[in-house]
């Protein structure tokens, strides 16, 4: 009987043995042989999946659309995102509530303690429509609340009168307000922190949610994580540097402490594992953690105050299937935006720190396989993060300035512009950015203004008067810069944020403020 | 019990629920009841039979698979289906290999097309266009002008990859 050769197989079959690769191996196989070129460069699956790849997305799932029509609409939409052309752009009247919040689309805003208004953010590309609804009467006074539109979830921490009485974290439905089918009765969990008063950081991943409560009086802060479906709690820690957590994978959190573990005073990210962790609550200097990453050393004199992380979404998040998008925002990696304020003497200066989600699962995965668990500055600083002097008006309040492995901040143009600022997106996607070197590489005659690669290292601290030495970074990445669109009247934008679809602007004028919203 | 004749005349006796894995088989004894005559399958040898049905068997159990659409991200591909006796049973020589994936081709076995293609995937994972070449024996018939071009290919997937 003759061998039978792998170019012997229908070439359906050998498009079905393809199907699995990524474009990395896809990018090998079209030099393999001519038959393989073809199949590669002949299937619009595959140029789709080489695509996607490039612009940090995945697939729907649910569309009915072609793979040819797929892509036809991530062109359009790498199209208007790097030419800045957004299909429209509205205002919304910001509420009095206090309250508001930006997450998987969704915009929302407290209108009074007992009651939310919520604008679905549209995108003409992504065909999302715009929709707006609310959610009145709620039975308790709300202090603060986070959402998952993929889930239909609303968390709500209910407003306690007496420092007696523990916190209620209520399980609502997003659409309605009323209490989520997916929990159980009585559709919250509670948890009583040390300490009379606490400001709330909530959120969500898949089956959890987890709150730190972070005390106003020099009380201990506090962390608990739940399974909101079950109500089970999952993880309590507890410690005065406790700054902020937020969910690393779909079974880990990351947590910034600002010292005091071990006796390190430097401040460290701690990678737990909270479905292994205990259910008591425990100090943190007990917690056991995977992986610590310390910060570079500081100056003797330089106190660190807070340490911040944001990213968005949550790990493993994808949209509701009822918006049948045709690809989303990729799950493998995300951007952690790290603020760290630091007092130095009677000054305070804030840094950035820019931190793939991948740098630390690597880390992770050294730890879980060599069993070095605490990583120096130098072992994960250098090559896998960008760590900058905070960018001119980096809010500490208006904080959704990151979305996948995008991160969007406001600058100054000269004087005699339109709009004093300018917008600028900075993209920590390693394809893009390395695509576009590519693409530079062969048409190196074009010069786009707009659009730079960032790729020589930063030096962050020359003089040396927070840091030891100076704090060196080489992570790339690429700016595209936006021009602001004219504001009406005398307003102009004070913080600008990033959703996936849109970026929002926030503007003040005169005693009104508005959120200003392009849409892509 | 149904039984099948192969290209090489060896019969096969299985029970239905391990028959009835294999779409076509399923199609051709219709409605059930046992067959008179043995179905011929002239498509397949009796080697690859023989490993067939050492497939069949063991998923007999299974829970029928729900479909999953096309472009299904890979890890949640990964996710179901191969679990450790399928790793196993496909590390088998390339020839059979590729039989295997035709026959469960032809025999229409879903379950089966997909471990053999994403067997044959694994092996090119992370491999250089050269090591694929010679892994599967592979004469690459380009041109010297396409070839100088691969090289320019092979500049960008290094761009891609570093």
């Amino acid at each position: 009987m003759d061998t039978m050769s792998l170019l012997e197989l229908p070439s359906e079959l050998i498009i079905k043995v393809l199907d699995n690769l990524d474009f990395r191996d896809l990018v090998h196989i079209q030099e393999v042989c001519k038959l393989f070129n073809s199949i590669v460069n002949d299937s619009q699956t595959f140029r789709y999946k080489v695509q996607l790849a490039i612009r940090g997305m995945e697939d729907g799932g649910h569309c009915t659309l072609s793979p040819t029509e797929r892509l036809e609409i991530l062109n359009r939409q790498e199209q208007a995102w790097d030419n800045a052309r957004w299909s429209s752009e509205f205002e919304l009247h910001m509420e009095d509530g206090g309250v508001w919040e930006i997450y998987g689309g969704v915009l929302a805003q407290g209108t009074s303690p007992h009651s939310l208004t919520f604008t679905q953010l549209p995108s003409e590309i992504r065909n999302i429509p715009k929709k707006t609804w609310t959610v009145e009467k709620l039975p308790f006074n709300m202090r603060d609340f986070t959402m998952d539109p993929s889930q239909d979830l609303l968390v709500i921490v209910e407003r306690q009168l007496s420092a007696t009485i523990p916190y209620h974290i209520h399980l609502r439905s997003l659409s309605t307000g009323a209490t989520h089918p997916a929990t159980v009765d009585p559709a919250y969990v509670s948890h009583r922190p040390e300490g009379a008063s606490h400001s709330f950081a909530i959120q969500s991943c898949g089956d959890y949610v987890g709150v730190l409560f972070t005390s106003l009086d020099d009380s201990r802060n506090e962390l608990v994580i739940w399974n909101w479906k079950t109500g089970d709690r999952k993880l309590a820690a507890t410690g005065s540097a406790l700054s902020s957590f937020i969910f690393l994978t779909e079974t880990h959190i990351l947590m910034a402490v600002l010292g005091g573990v071990n006796t390190q005073l430097e401040p460290r990210l701690l990678v737990i594992n909270f479905l292994t962790a205990s259910k008591e609550m425990q100090d943190l200097q007990d917690i056991e953690f995977e992986t610590a990453l310390q910060f570079p050393l500081m100056c003797a004199w330089v106190a660190p105050l807070v340490l911040t992380i944001r990213s968005d979404p949550a790990p493993g998040w994808k949209p509701h299937p009822s918006h049948n998008v045709p690809f989303h925002r990729a799950r493998q990696d995300r951007l952690l935006v790290l603020t760290l304020w630091v007092a130095e003497e009677v000054n305070w200066k804030a840094f950035v720190v820019f931190l793939p989600s991948s740098t630390v699962i690597s880390k992770l995965e050294t730890s879980l396989r060599s069993g070095q668990r605490e990583f120096e500055w130098e072992e994960w600083g250098p090559d896998g993060t960008r760590f900058v002097q905070a960018p001119f008006a980096h809010s500490s309040v208006w904080v959704c300035f990151v979305h996948g492995m995008a991160f969007v901040h406001s600058v100054r143009v000269r004087p005699g512009g339109g709009s004093p600022y300018d917008i600028r997106v900075l993209d920590f996607n390693p394809l893009a950015f390395r695509k576009q070197r590519f693409d530079e590489m062969e048409r190196s005659t074009e010069d786009d203004h707009l659009t730079q690669i960032h790729s020589n290292p930063e030096t962050v601290d020359l003089r040396g008067d927070v840091f030891k030495s100076p704090v060196i970074t080489t992570l790339p990445y690429r700016v595209r810069t936006v021009r602001a669109p004219p504001v009406k009247g005398q307003a102009r934008f004070t913080a600008v944020m990033l959703s996936e679809d849109s970026i929002v602007l926030v503007c003040n004028k005169e005693q009104a403020r508005n959120y200003h919203i392009l849409t892509f | 019990m149904v039984t099948v004749v192969v290209s090489d005349g060896v019969t096969f006796t299985m029970e239905q629920d391990v028959a009835f894995q294999c779409g076509l088989i399923a199609d051709f004894a219709g409605g059930g009841g046992d067959q008179e005559e043995p179905i011929p399958i002239q498509a397949v040898n009796s080697t690859v039979m023989r490993k067939v049905i050492e497939y069949c068997e063991h998923h007999r159990n299974d829970p029928p698979q729900p479909e999953v659409p096309e472009g299904t991200p890979l890890e949640r591909k990964d996710r179901r289906g191969r679990d450790a006796w399928d790793k196993q049973f496909i590390q088998v020589e390339q020839e059979l290999l590729f039989e295997i994936i035709l026959a469960a081709n032809y025999l229409n076995i879903k379950p089966l097309l997909d471990l053999g293609c994403s067997q044959v995937a694994e092996m090119m994972k992370g491999k250089t266009p050269a090591e694929i070449q010679q892994m599967f024996n592979i004469v690459n018939g380009f041109t010297a002008d396409e070839e100088a071009q691969n090289g320019e290919g092979e500049e960008k997937a290094r761009n891609l990859n570093s």
